[in-house]
């Protein structure tokens, strides 16, 4: 059965904190995580007379629809808007208190604190490799041949960097494994 | 029920929105043919660790670019400066030591033909190590040294290799590191080759294996087009913004002139740039101007925090140099061109500036449009800074 307007709402209500966190947590940007949720909830709104499970399903469905826009915008750095756009909805400007709030609510400190804690753990070649290789996007060759390395050693290098900061990532997003009926 | 109180702000406006857009007929998407949605399974965990690589790539790189909290171009320049301005400063007595070398990409005709018409032309980069002991009071010592330049291209190498060896090479003059007048060895060769070809203000010297020349330091610094001799330095203005107009009037009656150039000289239109906020991001980021030649902390400091006042300069977090020192980075798109500049950490030393080709055929100079994206145009290095209590023997 299709979701009616009450469906929706009451979805929102029972959704939006936890998804807001699930977003900030994952983009350590409390405004995208505001405009990835506005658009999980205008993809929603546009999707509503075609979705066909149970009301108290519909909260699995739109954590997807969150994680694909989320995949999206790992992918591309933007955030899609053709769902907000379509539905002419209007994303409110947050208040001077919000950012903080939602960085409180999600916790991204901590998180940010222990990836910054992990990164320091590292020596300074793995540290210096990942630099590189994730924050200034340069290719493995470019990275061999600015640090006159092997590009061999240089992939070892960002590899087992990134697999102890993943160890922190997983470890504290284990926390947060959601859990549905 | 969730404690609103603590809860942001705009999640309830947020709510309000997605009502007021289902109460909206025209909004409602009714009739129309949607994809429909995967049915999701109930009854299942979501485990975080399903994203895999991409959440820690983007985690762990949200972390060091430290988000959403990485500062404007002003805030980010300003605390650049106020390193400047912490930074220990030599005494008179003192000199300032520098390293660094450079490299720019420049278009040079290789002939002309009978109506004084670039004939061929071949791109080359001038190479150049420098070295410099100067005091506060601009006494000291300059040396410089300039490799055989290199080529982007086979098809430039073998052109302006020809070249060279058409100069008449029986004037080469032969440096000697004690004499004081060899700028004046390097001008005798400007000056032939543009006897030769009645090409003038785009020659390089003619390459030899190694030149090296002394000098004595001038008596004063540049700013842009601007000579401030020694004794005035103090009375130039300190306001970014008073530094930012003056500079940018320099240069706009420089693009003036430039501009006069190319339309009486048509044949060399495409060498010439006339981009008044280049010339403004040159001057301020000059090595020479400021750092090489120590000029007071406070105006140095200014020059820095004048930067954000050229349209849509960005900080862009830290950078690694090629030396592998991380700093501060600020960039600057124009024309094709990515200008990027950064500072050392502790000190705010410029280590390394370069401008990369992201667009050739947004160039200027035509002779750059057939170069690749990512193309280098100019690098500058910071090799070594240090201060000194006195003056080491001469070479």
């Amino acid at each position: 059965m299709a979701m009616t307007n009450d469906d929706i709402s009451n979805l929102y209500e029972q959704t939006a904190p936890d998804l807001l966190r699930y977003l900030a947590r994952r983009t350590l940007d409390p405004q995208a995580a505001v405009d990835l949720l506005a658009e999980t909830f205008a993809v929603i709104c546009r999707d509503r007379r075609r979705y066909r499970g149970r009301p108290e399903a519909a909260r699995v469905w739109a954590f997807g629809i969150a994680e694909n826009l989320l995949k999206g915008f790992y992918r591309s750095g933007k955030i899609e808007r053709r769902a907000i756009e379509r539905m002419g909805m209007v994303v409110p400007p947050m208040s001077s208190g919000d950012f903080e709030r939602i960085e409180a609510m999600a916790g991204t400190e901590s998180l940010r604190a222990a990836v910054a804690e992990a990164l320091d753990g590292l020596n300074d070649a793995q540290r210096l490799a990942i630099q590189m290789r994730v924050v200034e996007e340069r290719s493995y060759s470019e990275i061999a041949e600015l640090l006159k390395l092997e590009e061999q050693v240089v992939r070892a290098r960002v590899s087992r960097g990134l697999k102890r900061l993943r160890l922190v990532i997983e470890n504290d997003f284990e926390n947060e494994v959601i859990e549905y009926a | 029920m969730h404690d609103t109180q603590t809860q942001p702000e705009v999640v309830a406006l947020l709510q309000r929105e997605i009502e007021r857009v289902l109460e909206s007929p025209e909004r409602s998407g009714a009739g129309r043919r949607l994809k429909t949605p995967r049915s999701p399974r109930g009854g299942w965990r979501i485990a975080a660790v399903a994203a895999g690589c991409a959440i820690v790539l983007f985690v762990v790189g949200a972390v060091i670019r430290q988000g959403d909290r990485t500062p404007g171009a002003e805030a980010a320049l300003a605390d650049v400066a106020r390193k400047i301005e912490l930074a220990p400063q030599p005494r008179p007595d003192q000199f300032v030591y520098t390293k660094s070398r450079d490299e720019q990409l420049s278009p040079t005709p290789a002939g002309i033909d009978a109506l004084g018409r670039p004939s061929e032309e071949f791109l080359s980069s001038r190479v150049g190590s420098h070295e410099s002991w100067i005091s506060t009071e601009r006494k000291g010592r300059l040396a410089w040294q300039f490799d055989l330049p290199t080529y982007p291209t086979p098809r430039d190498a073998e052109i302006g290799k020809r070249f060279w060896r058409s100069i008449d090479e029986s004037n080469a003059i032969q440096s000697d590191p004690n004499r004081h007048d060899d700028r004046l060895a390097v001008n005798r060769r400007i000056q032939q080759y543009e006897r030769k070809t009645g090409i003038t203000g785009i020659a390089m010297p003619a390459p030899v294996e190694r030149e090296t020349g002394v000098m004595m330091p001038s008596n004063g610094i540049f700013i842009g087009s601007e000579h401030i001799p020694t004794a005035k330095i103090a009375e130039y203005p300190r306001d970014p913004a008073e530094i930012y107009r003056r500079v940018r009037a320099g240069a706009e009656r420089r693009a003036k002139d430039m501009h006069k150039f190319a339309v009486e000289h048509p044949e060399q239109a495409d060498l010439v740039e006339t981009d008044p906020d280049l010339e403004v991001w040159r001057t301020l980021t000059n090595p020479t101007g400021t750092q090489e030649i120590p000029a007071p902390a406070d105006l140095r400091a200014a020059m820095v925090k004048a930067l954000a006042l050229i349209p849509d300069v960005k900080a862009v977090g830290e950078r690694t140099d090629p030396k592998g020192r991380t700093g501060p980075a600020f960039e600057w798109n124009h024309h094709g061109v990515r200008e990027t500049v950064i500072y050392d950490a502790q000190t705010s030393a410029m280590l390394n500036a370069t401008s990369i080709l992201t667009d050739p055929s947004a160039h200027p100079i035509a002779a750059f449009h057939r170069l690749s994206p990512g193309t280098k145009i100019y690098e500058y290095q910071l090799i070594e800074q240090k201060t000194l209590d006195k003056l080491p023997p001469r070479r």
